[in-house]
């Protein structure tokens, strides 16, 4: 919501195991940015948008 | 088939009172359905007894394509959450588990007109020139 450059998916992997392989998903929850790796586990919002702003950089 | 339990629907409905606006849940589905489906569509509706506020729309993934293509959907059982504009905010599979707690912070964030983040991160966001797509790959535990 905080910027209408950004969209966000929740991805149940269980229902999509094609997404799975196509990530390399080891564990969950795993972010993926731009499609590529973003943090693993949960994140600090800090660490979300620094993991952003390197990923677009 | 009753998702909710009462309490969880009572708990539910006293939380959505504090959302002002309008939110509007739209979901693909498919008219055979998969049982994620069925079963993201029955949470849906329960979800959306529970406020005025909370509207939800259906639509099938494969009838009503140019819909799903437009809202950038291309797997289902998906929900699309909107409010006053497309934030671009979605669930593709069921909202089950610990995925419905999130679902819940959406709609409040949503029906609120904001998603309650601190200043110095709404700031970094807004400095993004570029589009950003984030999937978080999760499991319904």
């Amino acid at each position: 919501m905080a910027s209408d450059l950004i969209s966000a998916d929740m991805v149940s992997a269980s229902e999509f195991p094609f997404l799975v392989e196509k990530y390399g998903v080891r564990s969950v929850p795993h972010t993926v940015i731009n499609e590529g790796q973003g943090p693993l586990g949960t994140p600090s919002e800090r660490e979300l948008v620094d993991a952003i702003t390197r990923a677009v950089v | 088939m009753e998702i909710l339990k009462e309490k969880d629907r009572t708990n539910l409905a006293e939380i959505f009172r504090s959302i002002t606006e309008q939110v509007t849940l739209v979901m693909f589905t498919q008219e055979m359905e998969c049982p994620p489906c069925h079963m993201t569509r029955g949470l849906l509706e329960e979800v959306s007894h529970l406020s005025d506020t909370i509207t939800l729309e259906t639509y099938e993934f494969v009838q009503d394509r140019e819909k799903a293509t437009a809202l950038g959907v291309d797997k289902i059982p998906a929900t699309v959450l909107l409010g006053d504009r497309d934030y671009g905010i979605r669930f593709f599979g069921s909202p089950a588990g610990y995925e419905f707690n999130a679902l819940i912070q959406d709609i409040i964030d949503i029906g609120k007109r904001s998603p309650g983040l601190p200043q110095d991160i709404t700031d970094d966001l807004a400095a993004l020139t570029q589009p950003v797509h984030l999937q978080v790959l999760v499991s319904p535990t």
